[in-house]
């Protein structure tokens, strides 16, 4: 099929779908961010409920080791830097939060099940129960993460009826 | 655990057990060899009190760290949900967000 085979006949509706979601890019995008950027408080309040469980969760894990556990909040603040990215939105900021607390939340679980030397069966299943929590929370966390910056990514879908009655499906 | 008295002659030490899903009383005895006994079994309970509440402390403070992260984790899914309508996307089926096309 030839360049010009594929230069294209759209029907009025894919033309539609592909002016909205060609508008829904990157000025949909832009009003979300100016209405987070406008509206604070609920971001300050989460991040202060999410930094106050990332303390609880080091001092879980750490317990009165304090080199533990100032070594662990440098390395939790850098990894949330890492999974933010470079100019991350709001709630990009908080979904990463999220992700490094969940993991925390993992860690501090299963190294605390492993560390159990003598215990009973309510208390085995009470840390198994946690463990298998902490992984549903974390998987949760990630894959919301991901499909957040899947759908803020300006992607365009084309759909071509060519001649032939064959569809070229064209993504940018 | 218990000291008994029966009829007046002297005070036996008694401890109860489960055996087969039912309660027996046990009866240890009386003089030096049952002061022992009843000291060592109030050793072993005090101990097995002690790592109870200790048990107790821990969970009560893991429950509450589990409660403030789904707390937060609560507060996240509510402001993403939120945001996402706004743009325009709705949940189909429970799982993935899909842009309105009307």
């Amino acid at each position: 099929m030839t360049k010009k085979a594929a230069v294209v006949e759209m029907d009025p509706k894919q033309t539609k779908a592909r002016d909205q979601s060609e508008k829904g890019g990157h000025a949909e995008l832009d009003e979300v961010r100016a209405a987070l950027d406008a509206a604070p408080n609920v971001v300050k309040e989460l991040g202060d409920l999410g930094r106050a469980a990332l303390l609880m969760e080091v001092d879980s894990f750490a317990g009165k080791n304090i080199l533990m556990r100032e070594a662990q909040k440098r390395y939790l603040a850098q990894l949330q830097t890492e999974i933010e990215g470079p100019n991350p939105s709001p709630l990009e900021r908080l979904l990463a939060q999220e992700v490094v607390i969940c993991r925390q939340h993992l860690a501090s679980a299963q190294a605390l099940c492993a560390a159990l030397h003598e215990y009973s069966f309510a208390q085995a299943e009470f840390h198994e129960r946690r463990i298998e929590r902490a992984q549903r929370r974390y998987l949760a966390a990630v894959k919301t993460l991901a499909q957040i910056r899947r759908l803020q990514l300006p992607a365009v879908q084309v759909n071509v009826a060519a001649e032939g009655g064959k569809q070229i499906n064209v993504a940018r | 655990m218990a000291w008994e008295t029966r009829g007046g002659a002297g005070r036996y030490y008694t401890r109860s057990k489960r055996v087969g899903g039912r309660m027996v009383r046990e009866y240890v005895g009386t003089g030096p060899g049952a002061e022992a006994e009843a000291s060592a079994d109030a050793r072993k309970r005090s101990q097995r009190l002690g790592q109870r509440e200790e048990w107790n402390r821990r969970r009560a403070e893991l429950e509450a760290t589990m409660e403030v992260v789904e707390r937060f984790a609560a507060g996240v899914r509510a402001f993403t949900r939120s945001t996402l309508e706004a743009s325009g996307y709705r949940q189909h089926n429970r799982g993935e967000w899909r842009r309105c096309v009307d």
